[in-house]
C-alpha cells in the first residue's frame, strides 16, 4: 500500500498548516462557493498523489503547495466540464476539507470577482504577490525570471487600478 | 477600492477563515489508503483503445506488405498506410509518454504548457482524422479488398479513379476548411498557449 500510518498523519499536518492557501487558490478561481468545494478537493486530493515525492530540501513547502494548488486551480478552469463529472464521485459528496462559509464577506466577494476578470495567469501572479510572495518566490512557483514577474505585475496593478477608477469615482461623485 | 484597500480586504479575513476550513480526518483516512486519480489532465482511453488497434493493424499490414512485396499496385498503397499506421501510434505514444510526465508539482508556466499542449493534440488528432480518413480512403479499400476477398479493385478502372481524386477533393476542401475555421476548443488552446509563451517572454 501508497499510504503508511505516520505519511497519513505527516500530510494531516501538512494540510492543517496550508488549508488557508488551499482556500485562497480555490476562491481566485472559484467565484462561485459550490464548485470552491469541489476545487478544493482536487487540489487535497491531487497533493495527497504528490506528497511522496515531496522534497523539503528542494523547495519549500509552501512554494510546492502553491504550485500544486495553482496548476489543479488553472487546469480545472480550463476544463470545468471534467471536473463537474468528477465531483460526482463519493468523494465529493463529502470534502475532506470541510468549509463552512458563517457570513459570506461581500468585500472579499466583490475582490474574488474583481480578480477574476484577469486571465488565469495573472491571477496566479496577483494571488502571490497578496500572499506577501516576494518577487524571487513567485518566479520560482510559476516558472519566470524575477524580471518577468515585476513587470508583468505592474501592468497587471495598472490594469486592476484602470478598473478600480470608475467605480471610485461613482462612489465620490 | 483601491489597491491598499484591495491588500486589507485579502488579509482582512484570514484569522476567521481560517477557523472555518476544517479537515474531515475520517475520510483523509480514507482517501489516502486508496489510489486517487489525477485530475490535472484526463487522457481519454480512446488512446489506450487506439494503440491496441493500431497495433493489429500495423501486424496485419506487414503481412500483407511481405506477401505482396513485389506487387506495387499492392505494396505501395500497404505502404502508405503502414506508415500512416505508425505515424499515429507513435503520435498516441507520445501523447501517453506526456500524460505520465506530467507532474503538478512543476512550476506554474511548465506544467501548464505540458498540459494545454497534450489537449491540443488530443483536438489536433481529432480533427486530422476527418481529412486522414478521405485522403487514405482508396488504398485503404485495396488493401482490404485484396486481403479479406481477393477482390482486385484496380478492375474497376476508371470507377477507382474518379473515387480517389474525389476523395482528395473533399480531403482538400476538408482541411483547407478545418485550418479556416478551427472550433472555439482549438483556438481557446492555443490561445492559451500563447498566453503562456508571452508570459515567459516578457
Amino acid at each position: 500500500l501508497k499510504a503508511q500510518p505516520s505519511q497519513e498523519d505527516a500530510f494531516t499536518h501538512f494540510l492543517e498548516q496550508h488549508k488557508l492557501l488551499i482556500m485562497k487558490v480555490a476562491g481566485i478561481y472559484c467565484p462561485n462557493p459550490e464548485d470552491r468545494k469541489d476545487l478544493m478537493q482536487d487540489i487535497v486530493l491531487q497533493l495527497w498523489r504528490s506528497f511522496d515525492r515531496f522534497d523539503p530540501n528542494q523547495a519549500a513547502s509552501s512554494t510546492w503547495v502553491y504550485r500544486i494548488a495553482l496548476n489543479v486551480s488553472i487546469s480545472s478552469l480550463r476544463k470545468v466540464k471534467s471536473r463537474q463529472k468528477n465531483s460526482a464521485g463519493y468523494l465529493a459528496a463529502q470534502p475532506i476539507l470541510h468549509w463552512e462559509n458563517p457570513e459570506p464577506d461581500d468585500q472579499l466577494e466583490q475582490l474574488y470577482q474583481l480578480i477574476n476578470r484577469l486571465h488565469p495567469l495573472e491571477r496566479a501572479l496577483i494571488l502571490l504577490h497578496l500572499e506577501g510572495c516576494k518577487n524571487p518566490e513567485i518566479a520560482d512557483i510559476m516558472g519566470m525570471s524575477t524580471t518577468n514577474v515585476s513587470t508583468k505585475l505592474y501592468r497587471i496593478k495598472e490594469k486592476l487600478k484602470s478598473w478600480l477608477s470608475p467605480k471610485k469615482k461613482h462612489h465620490e461623485s | 477600492m483601491n489597491l491598499e484597500e484591495i491588500t486589507k480586504i485579502w488579509h482582512a479575513n484570514d484569522e476567521q477563515l481560517l477557523d472555518t476550513v476544517s479537515i474531515n480526518k475520517q475520510l483523509l483516512t480514507e482517501v489516502t489508503t486508496k489510489r486517487v486519480q489525477s485530475r490535472l489532465y484526463e487522457i481519454k482511453w480512446t488512446a489506450y483503445f487506439e494503440i491496441v488497434v493500431e497495433s493489429f493493424w500495423i501486424i496485419f499490414l506487414e503481412g500483407f506488405l511481405v506477401d505482396h512485396f513485389w506487387e506495387v499496385q499492392y505494396s505501395i498503397p500497404a505502404g502508405f498506410l503502414l506508415l500512416i499506421a505508425i505515424f499515429s501510434m507513435i503520435l498516441n505514444g507520445s501523447r501517453l509518454h506526456r500524460f505520465y510526465q506530467l507532474d503538478a508539482s512543476k512550476t506554474v508556466l511548465e506544467t501548464q504548457r505540458q498540459v494545454e499542449y497534450l489537449r491540443y493534440l488530443e483536438l489536433f488528432d481529432n480533427r486530422s482524422l476527418y481529412v486522414i480518413m478521405p485522403l487514405f480512403a482508396t488504398p485503404f479499400l485495396i488493401v482490404v479488398a485484396k486481403a479479406f476477398f481477393n477482390f482486385e479493385l484496380y478492375s474497376w478502372g476508371d470507377i477507382l479513379w474518379n473515387f480517389t481524386i474525389g476523395s482528395f477533393v473533399v480531403a482538400f476542401i476538408i482541411g483547407y476548411l478545418l485550418n479556416r475555421y478551427p472550433s472555439r476548443a482549438i483556438r481557446e488552446t492555443l490561445d492559451f498557449l500563447k498566453e503562456i509563451k508571452e508570459t515567459n517572454a516578457l
